[in-house]
C-alpha cells in the first residue's frame, strides 16, 4: 500500500504502477512518500526505520519502490516459483525470457509487447506450483497439469543500448515525457508502447534463455531438461520459501516446458522465430 | 586431489539431492546451493560411486557395457569424476 501526498509524484505513480494495483493483493507493508519542506522526497515504510537519505529524487524513489515491491511480494511466496525473468504471451501462450542481467530480457519483452505480444513483466515472473512440486518430483504426469504464469508488471527499464525500441515505436518526441534514471536508462510504460498490451496471466508455453550477440548469427538450440533445471535454479528468487529450496519444483517444471537457448543480433529475429516457429 | 588413480574409490558425498532428467543428472546441495549437471555418462558414473568400487572397476564396468566406446571410457570417467570432485559431490576412499 503506497500513500503519497505529492500530486506530481502521485500522478507518476498512477501512470507507471497502475498495473501493480489490485484490490485482492495482500498488503505486506505500507509505504509513505512525502515532499519535505526542503523540496526533497522522503520514503518511509511502516516496518522499517525512516530512510535517512536526503534529497531523494523521483527516479530514485521509483527505482527503490519497484525493487521493494518485487522483493516484498515474492520473497515469502510459497505458492509459486518466482524467477528473475521477463514474460510475454501470444494468444495466451506464455513465453518466459530468463537469464542474467544484460541478456536482453527487458529489450525483448518491450519489443515483443509493442509488436503484438501481451506483456506480463520485464523483471519478475511467478509460475504456480503443482501438487507434485511440493514433494516427490517422480510423478511426471502431475507435472504436466495446468500451470499459470503471472508477471509483476512495472515500468520496463530500458538501458541506453535499447533506446531503439521506444524510438522505433514512440518516436523521438516521447523522450520529453520519460523518466530518466541513470546513464540514459529510461522507464517505459508498456501501455504506451501498445495500449492494452498488459496481461496478468498466461499459460507457460515456452522458456527462452536469450543471449544478445552483436556479431553472431541467430541460433535457437533446444535445451535438455537437466540443462533447463540447472539454469532455472540460478534464476529462482524465492528458493528459501520453497521445499528443498525449490529443487523438486524446478526439476518438475523442467521436465515438461520446452526450452531453448537463443542467440540473436536483432530483436526482430526473435519475434519472427517465436511467431512462425516456436509458438505456431 | 590432482590425479585420479585407478585404485581410488570415489564415494557420493552426503547432502546432495539428485534428479535424472531424460538420462542426464542434475545434482544440488541445499546447504551450499552448489548445483551442476552432467550428461548420461555422468549419471551412470555417479550411480557407480559407492565408495567400494575403484576407478578401474568403474572403467571396466562401463567398457563392458559399451564395448563400442571402450577407447573413450577411461577419459570420460576421469573427466566426470574430476567434475564431481570439483563441486564436492564425491569423496575419495
Amino acid at each position: 500500500l503506497v500513500h503519497c501526498d505529492d500530486v506530481a509524484v502521485h500522478r507518476a505513480l498512477a501512470r507507471y504502477f497502475h498495473h501493480c494495483i489490485g484490490e485482492t493483493a495482500p498488503i505486506v507493508t505500507t509505504c509513505h512518500i512525502a515532499r519535505t519542506q526542503e523540496g526533497a522526497l522522503s520514503l518511509v515504510y511502516d516496518d522499517e526505520p525512516p530512510m535517512a537519505v536526503p534529497g531523494l529524487g523521483v527516479a530514485y524513489v521509483f527505482t527503490r519502490l519497484a525493487r521493494d515491491i518485487a522483493t516484498r511480494l515474492v520473497m515469502h511466496d510459497k505458492g509459486h516459483m518466482v524467477f528473475h525473468a521477463a514474460g510475454v504471451a501470444h494468444h495466451r501462450k506464455g513465453v518466459i525470457l530468463c537469464g542474467p542481467p544484460g541478456c536482453g530480457k527487458s529489450t525483448l519483452s518491450a519489443w515483443l509487447s509493442a509488436s503484438g505480444f501481451d506483456f506480463l513483466s520485464d523483471e519478475v515472473i511467478a509460475v504456480t506450483l503443482n501438487g507434485s512440486d511440493h514433494g516427490s518430483s517422480q510423478i511426471v504426469a502431475e507435472a504436466q497439469g495446468p500451470r499459470e504464469m503471472h508477471g509483476l508488471t512495472c515500468p520496463i527499464v530500458l538501458k541506453r543500448g535499447s533506446a531503439f525500441v521506444w524510438r522505433h515505436w514512440l518516436g523521438e518526441d516521447a523522450a520529453q515525457e520519460m523518466i530518466y534514471v541513470l546513464n540514459d536508462t529510461v522507464w517505459v510504460d508498456s501501455e504506451s508502447l501498445r495500449p492494452h498490451s498488459v496481461r496478468a496471466v498466461a499459460r507457460p508455453w515456452l522458456l527462452v534463455f536469450p543471449r544478445y550477440s552483436a556479431h553472431g548469427v541467430f541460433r535457437a538450440q533446444r535445451l535438455s531438461p537437466a540443462e533447463v533445471a540447472f539454469r532455472l535454479m540460478h534464476q529462482l528468487v524465492n528458493f528459501e520459501s520453497l521445499p528443498e529450496q525449490g529443487f523438486a519444483a524446478i526439476t518438475c517444471f523442467a521436465r515438461y516446458i520446452p526450452a531453448y537457448s537463443v542467440t540473436y543480433t536483432d530483436v526482430t529475429e526473435v519475434e519472427a522465430w517465436l511467431k512462425k516457429r516456436a509458438l505456431a | 586431489m590432482n590425479t585420479i588413480r585407478n585404485a581410488h574409490r570415489p564415494c557420493r558425498a552426503p547432502g546432495y539431492q539428485t534428479e535424472i532428467l531424460d538420462g542426464e543428472i542434475i545434482l544440488f546441495n541445499p546447504e551450499s546451493r552448489a548445483i551442476f549437471h552432467s550428461n548420461s555418462s555422468g549419471a551412470l558414473i555417479w550411480e557407480l560411486c559407492d565408495g567400494h568400487r575403484t576407478v578401474a572397476d568403474i572403467i571396466r564396468m562401463l567398457s563392458d557395457s559399451y564395448p563400442e566406446a571402450e577407447a573413450q571410457v577411461p577419459g570420460d570417467v576421469r573427466e566426470a569424476l574430476a567434475a564431481f570432485a570439483r563441486h564436492g559431490a564425491i569423496q575419495w576412499r
